[in-house]
């Protein structure tokens, strides 16, 4: 005969969906260590067990996602009075979970729980999109998309488009990775323009044509249905629209940028204004200051006016001296140029500046 | 993938490594060397410990089982004895309908929550193992191993034989580099990836054994030809090795389509490289996987990719293909097919000598199918 069979809601955070079938042993979802605890099992066969664990644990105790028949992954530990099922991946909100205990000499027991959604915070927005100019080269290599929380990877080219003034789709612009470029915190998507079509003389573009056209205005547009890392979508649909400006062939040269230099005593910025915008993501890795000793300055980096400004602002106030200001060679503008190569290199022009720099200086200093 | 040289089946190259070895093994014992094991054991280099993997992208397998795992999160290559063995008919076909699904369920998930990142098949049992992550959260990770009797079980990771190299200087701040594509080849990993700044062509190679330090120096600049006047450095998709005229090459496939062939002696660390452009694929390609196999004593490369499907290139004559050096109408270079029954391909490997196993996005979510070499 079954009896009742309770599931008890051990930290608060379970949703008891049914309670069926019964026996002496009880299970538990432990909210707190996201492990399924069994207890009231036969004390001789969890002796039996801390010294020899079973040949297989989901013969006696499985965990299923709704109704399928394949048993989760996970680990089990045997205590004093005890078994519990610590899954492989962390049970995850939204899902219904179903738990078998079937133990020699007990009734076999079921159960079923459902880990409930957190609730929604403040819905997650795109913050930015880089390059921040309104107009781009119609070379234009890269976007970064700045979103205000981690974002749930998979499927991101479903949740973008690249619109022309009359807002017709322009066919298949991007590269498509299944790796999807995220940086770290997941916060920062990289979106390349298809490469084959960017680069002369390969046959996306001479099939397709380029991606941007000079003269012609565009939207790149992030659907708002493009989910969080909590599955929640966006809070609105984004809009970057820009124009398209001629090619730019021509490499980012240190030597053009003008070195607008503080006092010393302060924590002004240092100010570095370039003839062009140079790509977000590397303005804030690949350039540093040191001072004469060659010591790497400590500092905050910021930029501004569509990314032609960089600013350095250090944590100590600056002392008198010689300072460099260091720039790695692979920095690149919109287009992929970098100090030491242009995106595409024209074998039979020279290249005057030697590929094999790898940093690049110039010199200021603070009186 | 594995690194075959073509030219001889894997079962006569085994023959002729160990008539090889029982030669090196008589000279030696005539010079009254003591040789101990000629052969160097891999899984001996390797220390017992716990991997802890905070990504896992791209997978290559060695020689011994030895399961080569790109964890570009952590910018670190592990090398992990598997101690795989064969289970059930290697002959017979390996096929599992909603493949995702039963993954995820076994990760407690469902299969939109999941991302397969990796499949690759140990060449030494025929067993495939995939790379497995989940899509938000806390993106954990696991490598999941499927036997011939379709069979999904987790591979063990803690107190394993294992040793690891870092990638230095490539995660920093919020730059990241993808681990796009990984092959082994004698005594060496070659490494491709992609960041998510700049765009720039670097092919790393690995000694294996691993080294004790991380890797020094920058890898290698590769340059191929566009049509002739201008050239550049992208990206490598995917790879593999071909033996072309008696001659080891990397065969590249990039981004933006050209398929490029660099001779493998000319890969070393530090160095700049020239590599040939054999063809372009066109039509806006993303290469994904490509297999060397050989049949009716002929080889070919199969290839899938995100658009097109599967194409299987045609290797007879590749010698004497010239370079592309200038803008031909239609697919310029070596010939090859598109194999029109094969759709939604998302992973692809050489199963055996006669079948390739993919992972197929179908109308009703990813299965494992495994169907004849073309």
């Amino acid at each position: 005969m079954r009896s009742h069979f309770a599931i008890r809601c051990t930290l608060g955070s379970m949703i008891l969906v049914s309670a069926i079938h019964a026996a002496d042993p009880s299970i538990n979802y432990d909210a707190k260590s996201r492990a399924v605890i069994a207890r009231g099992v036969n004390a001789a066969l969890l002796r039996q067990w801390r010294t020899e664990p079973p040949a297989d644990w989901t013969q006696l105790l499985s965990v299923h996602v709704g109704e399928s028949k394949t048993a989760m992954l996970g680990s089990y530990v045997v205590g004093e009075d005890s078994i519990r099922f610590v899954p492989r991946f962390a049970f995850e909100f939204g899902l219904k979970y179903r738990v078998e205990l079937r133990i020699p000499g007990h009734k076999v027991a079921t159960a079923q729980f459902l880990i409930p959604k957190p609730a929604a915070g403040k819905p997650t927005e795109v913050v930015a999109i880089f390059p921040s100019a309104e107009r781009l080269p119609e070379n234009q290599l890269r976007f970064y998309v700045h979103f205000s929380a981690r974002m749930q990877r998979g499927d991101v080219y479903d949740h973008i488009r690249l619109l022309n003034a009359h807002g017709k789709e322009v066919e298949k612009p991007f590269l498509e990775l299944g790796e999807e470029l995220w940086d770290p915190d997941g916060v920062r998507f990289t979106l390349f323009l298809h490469p084959g079509r960017v680069k002369r003389g390969l046959k996306p573009r001479e099939d397709f044509g380029p991606v941007l056209e000079e003269g012609k205005t565009y939207s790149l547009v992030i659907d708002r249905k493009w989910l969080d890392a909590n599955r929640d979508p966006l809070k609105s649909e984004f809009r970057k629209r820009f124009i398209v400006d001629k090619m730019d062939e021509i490499q980012p040269d240190p030597d053009d940028w003008k070195l607008n230099a503080p006092d010393a005593s302060t924590t002004d910025p240092l100010t570095v204004l370039f003839p062009e915008s140079l790509d977000h993501g590397m303005l804030h890795r690949v350039l540093w200051v040191v001072d004469a000793a060659g010591n790497r300055i400590d500092g905050t980096v910021a930029t501004a006016k569509a990314e032609t400004v960089w600013r350095f602002t250090p944590t100590a106030g600056w002392k008198a001296g010689n300072y460099k200001l260091v720039v790695d060679t692979a920095l690149e503008d919109l287009a992929g140029n970098s100090i030491a190569r242009p995106f595409e290199l024209d074998v039979f022009r020279k290249v005057d500046r030697g590929v094999a720099r790898k940093t690049s200086e110039r010199k200021f200093t603070i009186k | 993938m594995i690194g075959h040289i073509i030219g001889i089946s894997p079962t006569s190259r085994k023959e002729l490594d160990m008539r090889r070895f029982e030669l090196l093994v008589a000279v030696l014992a005539c010079f009254g060397v003591v040789a101990g094991s000629a052969r160097a054991d891999l899984t001996g280099s390797l220390k017992k410990q716990t991997v802890e993997l905070k990504s896992a992208n791209s997978m290559a397998f060695g020689p011994e089982s030895i399961l080569f795992i790109g964890d570009s999160a952590a910018a670190t290559i592990w090398a992990v004895a598997t101690g795989d063995t064969a289970t059930g008919d290697r002959a017979a076909a390996l096929n599992i309908e909603k493949f995702d699904s039963k993954v995820a369920e076994a990760l407690g998930s469902a299969a939109a929550n999941i991302t397969i990142n990796d499949m690759k098949v140990n060449p030494a049992t025929g067993n495939v193992f995939v790379s497995v992550s989940r899509r938000g959260g806390d993106a954990a990770t696991a490598i999941l191993r499927v036997d011939r009797a379709g069979k999904i079980s987790e591979l063990s990771l803690k107190d394993v034989p294992a040793s690891r190299v870092t990638l230095p200087n490539v995660n920093e701040k919020r730059r990241t580099m993808t681990i796009t594509c990984m092959a082994f080849m004698k005594d060496r990993l070659f490494v491709s990836g992609l960041s998510n700044e700049d765009f720039n062509s670097t092919l790393r190679t690995i000694p294996v054994p691993f080294p004790a330090d991380a890797v020094k120096g920058t890898g290698i600049e590769i340059y191929h030809g566009n049509h002739g006047k201008l050239e550049t450095a992208s990206p490598i998709r995917s790879f593999t090795f071909l033996d072309i005229a008696g001659q080891a090459n990397l065969l590249a496939a990039y981004q933006c389509t050209p398929l490029v062939k660099m001779p493998v002696e000319d890969l070393k660390a530090g160095s700049k490289v020239r590599g040939t452009t054999i063809a372009e694929l066109g039509n806006q390609n993303t290469p994904l996987d490509m297999v060397v196999y050989q049949k009716d004593g002929k080889t070919f490369v199969l290839m899938s990719n995100d658009r097109r499907g599967v194409m299987k290139i045609i290797t007879e004559g590749i010698e004497k293909v010239e370079a592309i050096s200038t803008r031909i109408g239609g697919i310029a270079g070596v010939k090859y097919d598109t194999v029109s029954q094969l759709k939604g391909v998302e992973q692809l490997d050489r199963l055996n000598d006669t079948m390739v196993v993919l992972l197929v996005k179908g109308a009703d979510g990813k299965n494992l199918q495994s169907v004849p070499l073309p």
